[in-house]
C-alpha cells in the first residue's frame, strides 16, 4: 500500500486583485520508505504542495481533492486529530534554518515542547535521549542541546531542524528547498545526513526543490511541476535518461555539468505564467520549442507511459 | 547579567545629568523671575533681595548650577518655601500613591494591550482586527482628564457603585503605614474592610489612565505580533503540532516582547503625564497633585524637586525595561 | 523648472486623491481631513456660527441642554455651544504655533546634524532623546508654570517638548538618505552642502514631516487641554475646552454633566481628526514609522 496518496489536488489562494491557482488537479503516490523529488522553478506550487499536506495554508488558500495518508484522508480530519498528525506522522523541514528556530527557546526547549505535545507522559530523562539520540543521528553533539539557535551556524541549524523533525520517527518527512540556503560545501553534508537517514530510518521523504541535482542524488522518484500543474512523474532513472515532457527536458538541460564537453549553460528562456491569469491550453506553450496549434487552445491530458505519467500534447496522441 | 546591569546604570547617568541641566536653566534662565513670580510682582525690591540671597539667586549662574547638582547628588532637593520642610521628604510621602496608581494602571494597559492586540494580529483582517484599529484610535484621542470626569458621572453620580475622588474614605487609612500603599499595607495589616475601600478608590482613576494608555498598547502588540506570525519559525512550530494557543503566546508574542516592552518603557513617559491629570482629576494624593499645588503655591523648591524625582524614576524605569528584555532575549544577554 | 515640478504636484496628488479612496486608510484620512476642516471653519466662522457671546451671559446658569441652548449653559449662564465653537480657536491656535516653533528649531536642526554627523551629532541626539525619555506634559507643566499664562507662553511651553519629535524622525531619515547614490552623485559633481540639504535630501523627508505635524498637532492640542485643566493655561473667561472641563468638574456631582461633557467631546473630535489624517497619510507614504508612536 501507498503510504500517501494525492489525487486530484487543487488549490486556490484568493487574493485582492484575483484568484490564484496555485496547484491544480495533482495526482501522485508517495510508497512507503521511498523518496520523491518535487521539482520546479519557484511559483510552480511545489511549496504549496508541501504546506498543503501538513494542512498548514494560510485561510485564504482553498483545497480541493483529496490527500490520503495511511488510509485516512487528511482533508477530512478535525484539526484537532489533524494536529496530532504533525511532527509526529509527518514532519516538515524548511528552506531558511535561520528563521526557522524560534530565537529565544534553547535547542533542548524545541525537542521538549515537540514531545510534551505529542507525548504528554514521556518523562524527562527520556526526553533528553531521544533529542541526544536524534541530534547524533544528523551528527550534531548532544552537548549542543543547551544552546540558542544564534550559537549555530546554518548548516548547524538545519541539522537541528531535521533532528527535531526525525525525532519521534515521522512515516512520512517533507523538507522544503532544505539546502537552498546553504552554501555549496554545507549543502553536500546535510544531503548526507538526509541520505544517512534514508538508509537507516523506516521513513519517507518527499523532498521540495528547485534543483534538478539534489533530486537525483537523493530520490527515487521525480515529479516535475510547472505553473501548478503536474507535467510529469516517473522513476528518477527513466526520466533522467529519457525525459518526455518538454520542460523536463530544459530543466535537466540547465544542470551545470561539468563533464560536457561544450562549457555553455542552458537555461530555459521566458519565464513562468502569472497565475492570476494563466495561459489558455498548456501552460508552458509560450516557452516551448515543439508548440503546436493544439497546445494553445486546449489543455492537454495525463497520460500514463507505463510507470510514467506526461501532460503534454506530445504523447496524448493529439 | 550582572554587568550588563551595572553598564547600563552607568548608561543613564548622563541622560539624568541633561535633563537634570535643562530642568535648572528651564526654571533658572528663562524670562520670569521664580522670586518675584513667588512674591508677587509688587514686592519692594529690598525683599526681593533678601529672598535672593536667602535661595542663594544672587551667586553666578554656574555657581548655582554646580550647588544644585551637589545637592541633589547627597539627596538634599531643597526645602519647600510653603512648609519650609525638605522637598524630597515630601516627595517621599507621596510617591507610593503615585506608584500604586500607575502600576495598576499599568497593569490595566498591558492587560487589554496584550490580549485585544494579540488576538487582533492572530484574526487579521476580522471584525475583531477592525475594532482593535478603531479602539486604539478613537481612545488614543480621549483626554485622560475628561474620561475619567465620564466615569465619574457613570460609576459615582449615576450608579453610586464608586467613590469618585481620594485614595481612601476618612478614618479608612491603613494602620500602622508600612510602605504607603494602600492596598499593600492593607493586606500585610489584614484589614480587609480597609483593602476593600482602597481598592473601590482604585478602580476609576487606574482604569481611566490604563484604559487611556491601552489604545497605543493595543497597537503596537498588534503590529509587533503581526510581524513574528509572519516568520518561519511559527510555521515551523506549527507543523511539529503545536496548538495554536500556545503558538500564538509562546512563540509569536514571546518573541515580539522585546520590541514591545521597549516601546512601553517609552510609553512610561506619557503614562507619567497622564497620572498627574488623572491624580488631579481624582484628587489622588501623589507626586501630580503635589506638583500642581505647588505650582499655584508658587514653590518653585518643589517645582524643581518634583521634576528632579520625575527624571530619576523614570531612569529607574528605563533600566528595568531594559534588564527585563536582557532577561527575555538571550541575544542582549550575552 | 517652477512649471515641471507644479506639474509634477498636481499629478501626484490627483494619483495620490485616486489612492486614497482605494482603500480602507485613504477613506480613514479623508474622514479625518473632513474633521479639521470643519473645525477649521468653526474657528475662522466662529461669530456667525455661535448663537451667543461665549463670555456673556445668554441664559440662567446650569441650564441642561434644549432647544435655546443646546449644550446648555454653565454656572455663569454662558452658553456651552458658543464656546464650544470659539474653543477651537484657542486649541487650534496654540496647537499650531508650538508646532511651528518645535518644527521651526527641530527640522533645521535634525537636517544639519544628520547630515554632518560626528561629535556635534552625538552630542545634540543625547541631549534631544533625554527630552524624548521624559514625560512630555509634566515638563510643559514646568516650564508653563515659570513662563505664565499667555498664548505665546503656553505654545512655548509646548513646543520645547515635541523639538525632539522632530529632531529624532529627520536626523534619521536624513542620515539614512544622505547615503543614497542620488545625494553622492550631487556631491560628487561639487553641488554646495546647502544645495544637497535643501534640494535633494528635504523634498525625501518631507513626507514624514507631513505626518508627523499632523499627529504632532493632535498631541499638543491634547497637551494644551491638560495645561489649561491644571489651570496653567489662558487666563479666564476667555473660552477653552481644557479650562471648560476643569470648570465643569465641580458641578459634575450634581449632575450638572454637560458642562464637562461637551468640551472634551470638542477635543476627541479635534484629535481624531488629526490623528485619523496622520495615520492615512503615513500608511500612503511610509508604512513604517507610524507603529511606535
Amino acid at each position: 500500500m501507498e503510504l500517501l496518496n494525492i489525487r486530484n489536488l487543487s488549490i486556490e489562494y484568493k487574493t485582492k486583485s484575483g484568484t490564484v491557482k496555485a496547484v491544480e488537479d495533482v495526482t501522485f503516490e508517495v510508497g512507503e520508505h521511498e523518496s520523491l523529488g518535487v521539482v520546479g522553478e519557484s511559483g510552480c506550487g511545489k511549496s504549496t504542495l508541501g504546506v498543503a499536506i501538513l494542512r498548514l495554508l494560510p485561510p485564504n488558500a482553498t483545497t480541493k481533492g483529496e490527500i490520503i495518508f495511511n488510509g485516512k484522508n487528511l482533508l477530512s480530519l478535525t484539526n484537532e486529530e489533524m494536529r496530532r498528525m504533525r511532527g509526529k506522522e509527518i514532519a516538515m523541514i524548511f528552506q531558511d534554518p535561520m528563521t526557522s528556530l524560534n530565537p529565544i527557546m534553547r535547542v533542548r526547549d524545541h525537542f521538549f515542547e515537540l514531545f510534551k505535545v505529542h507525548e504528554p507522559s514521556m518523562k524527562k530523562e527520556q526526553m533528553i535521549k531521544l533529542a541526544s539520540e536524534a541530534l547524533e543521528s544528523v551528527g550534531t553533539d548532544p552537548k549542543r542541546l543547551d544552546n540558542y539557535p544564534f550559537e549555530f551556524s546554518g548548516g548547524m541549524r538545519q541539522r537541528v531542524m531535521i533532528a527535531i523533525a526525525i525525532a519521534l520517527k515521522p512515516k512520512l518527512l517533507i523538507a522544503d528547498e532544505p539546502t537552498t540556503a546553504l552554501d555549496v560545501v554545507v549543502q553536500e553534508q546535510i544531503m548526507q545526513v538526509l541520505k544517512n537517514l534514508m538508509k537507516t530510518k523506516n521513513m519517507s521523504l518527499i523532498l521540495i526543490t528547485h534543483d534538478m541535482g539534489i533530486v537525483s542524488e537523493l530520490a527515487e522518484k521525480v515529479t516535475v511541476m510547472y505553473a501548478g500543474n503536474l507535467v510529469e512523474h516517473g522513476e528518477i532513472k527513466e526520466i533522467y535518461n529519457e525525459p518526455k515532457h518538454p520542460y523536463t527536458k530544459m530543466l535537466l538541460e540547465s544542470i551545470p555539468n561539468i563533464k560536457l564537453d561544450d562549457m555553455e549553460l542552458k537555461y530555459i528562456p521566458g519565464s513562468p505564467p502569472d497565475l492570476k491569469n494563466p495561459p489558455k491550453g498548456c501552460k508552458y506553450y509560450p516557452r516551448c520549442p515543439y508548440t503546436k496549434e493544439i497546445c494553445k487552445t486546449k489543455e492537454p491530458k495525463t497520460v500514463k507511459l507505463g510507470d510514467r505519467k506526461v501532460k503534454c500534447h506530445l504523447y496524448s496522441g493529439g | 547579567m550582572k554587568s550588563y546591569i551595572l553598564t547600563r546604570i552607568g548608561l543613564s547617568i548622563p541622560m539624568i545629568l541633561i535633563i537634570l541641566t535643562i530642568v535648572f536653566f528651564v526654571l533658572r534662565v528663562l524670562p520670569g523671575n521664580p522670586v518675584l513670580a513667588m512674591l508677587g510682582p509688587k514686592a519692594p525690591p529690598s525683599v526681593v533681595k533678601a529672598m535672593e540671597h536667602q535661595m542663594g539667586l544672587d551667586k553666578p549662574i554656574l555657581v548655582q548650577y554646580v550647588d544644585y547638582l551637589k545637592n541633589i547628588a547627597k539627596g538634599d532637593f531643597g526645602h519647600s518655601t510653603v512648609t519650609g520642610m525638605p522637598v524630597l521628604k515630601e516627595l517621599m510621602q507621596k510617591f507610593p500613591a503615585t506608584l500604586e496608581l500607575t502600576i495598576f494602571s499599568m497593569v490595566v494597559a498591558v492587560f487589554i494591550g496584550i490580549f485585544y492586540g494579540t488576538i487582533a494580529a492572530y484574526k487579521l483582517g476580522s471584525p475583531i482586527d477592525i475594532s482593535a484599529r478603531i479602539y486604539s484610535i478613537f481612545v488614543y484621542s480621549f483626554p485622560v482628564f475628561w474620561f475619567g470626569l465620564m466615569l465619574q458621572l457613570i460609576f459615582g453620580v449615576w450608579l453610586h457603585w464608586l467613590p469618585v475622588s481620594g485614595e481612601s474614605s476618612p478614618f479608612m487609612t491603613p494602620d500602622p503605614i508600612h510602605t504607603g500603599i494602600y492596598i499593600l499595607d492593607a493586606i500585610i495589616n489584614g484589614q480587609w474592610d480597609v483593602l476593600k475601600d482602597s481598592l473601590e478608590h482604585l478602580i476609576l482613576p487606574s482604569l481611566t489612565l490604563g484604559i487611556v494608555i491601552s489604545s497605543i498598547f493595543v497597537r503596537m502588540v498588534r503590529a509587533n505580533v503581526v510581524l513574528t506570525l509572519s516568520q518561519q519559525f511559527v510555521v515551523a512550530a506549527r507543523a511539529r503540532g503545536v496548538k495554536e494557543k500556545t503558538v500564538l503566546f509562546k512563540h509569536a508574542l514571546k518573541n515580539a516582547l522585546p520590541p514591545i516592552l521597549t516601546i512601553m518603557g517609552l510609553q512610561f513617559a506619557l503614562l507619567l503625564g497622564g497620572a498627574v491629570l488623572t491624580e488631579v482629576t481624582f484628587s489622588w494624593p501623589g507626586i501630580g497633585s503635589y506638583l500642581v499645588n505647588r505650582i499655584h503655591s508658587r514653590d518653585f523648591a518643589a517645582i524643581q524637586g518634583t521634576i528632579v524625582f520625575f527624571a530619576i524614576f523614570v531612569a529607574i524605569i528605563s533600566i528595568l525595561v531594559d534588564v527585563i528584555n536582557a532577561w527575555i532575549n538571550p541575544r542582549v544577554r550575552y | 523648472m517652477v512649471e515641471n515640478s507644479n506639474q509634477m504636484l498636481s499629478s501626484r496628488l490627483s494619483s495620490f486623491i485616486r489612492e486614497m479612496l482605494g482603500d480602507s486608510s485613504g477613506i480613514m484620512a479623508l474622514a479625518g481631513l473632513t474633521i479639521l476642516i470643519i473645525f477649521i471653519l468653526m474657528a475662522l466662522f466662529a461669530p456667525i456660527i455661535a448663537p451667543y457671546s461665549p463670555v456673556q451671559p445668554s441664559g440662567n446658569p446650569l441650564s441642561p441642554p434644549s432647544w435655546h441652548h443646546i449644550m446648555g449653559t454653565d454656572n455663569m449662564g454662558y452658553d456651552v455651544f458658543s464656546r464650544f465653537i470659539y474653543g477651537s480657536r484657542m486649541a487650534l491656535t496654540i496647537a499650531s504655533v508650538a508646532t511651528l516653533i518645535a518644527a521651526g528649531i527641530g527640522i533645521p536642526l535634525g537636517l544639519v546634524v544628520g547630515y554632518f554627523g560626528g561629535a556635534v551629532d552625538r552630542v545634540i541626539t543625547m541631549i534631544m532623546d533625554s527630552v524624548y525619555t521624559f514625560p512630555g506634559l509634566i515638563l510643559a507643566i514646568a516650564i508653563a508654570a515659570v513662563l505664565g499664562p499667555g498664548i505665546i507662553n503656553i505654545s512655548l511651553s509646548i513646543a520645547v517638548v515635541y523639538i525632539p519629535t522632530y529632531y529624532r524622525v529627520i536626523r534619521s531619515q536624513v542620515a539614512s538618505v544622505k547615503n543614497e547614490l542620488y545625494v553622492e552623485s550631487a556631491y560628487s559633481i561639487g553641488a554646495k552642502t546647502s544645495t544637497i540639504i535643501f534640494k535633494y535630501i528635504l523634498p525625501n523627508v518631507l513626507p514624514s514631516i507631513i505626518v508627523v505635524l499632523s499627529m504632532n498637532i493632535a498631541d499638543a492640542i491634547m497637551t494644551e487641554a491638560g495645561l489649561s485643566f491644571l489651570g496653567l493655561g489662558i487666563t479666564p473667561p476667555t473660552p477653552d475646552w481644557g479650562y471648560d472641563l476643569a470648570n465643569g468638574q465641580q458641578f459634575l456631582i450634581s449632575n450638572d454633566w454637560w458642562m464637562a461633557f461637551f468640551p472634551g467631546v470638542a477635543i476627541i473630535l479635534i484629535v481624531l481628526g488629526f490623528s485619523m489624517f496622520a495615520e492615512g497619510l503615513n500608511e500612503y507614504f511610509n508604512p513604517n514609522i507610524g507603529e511606535k508612536r
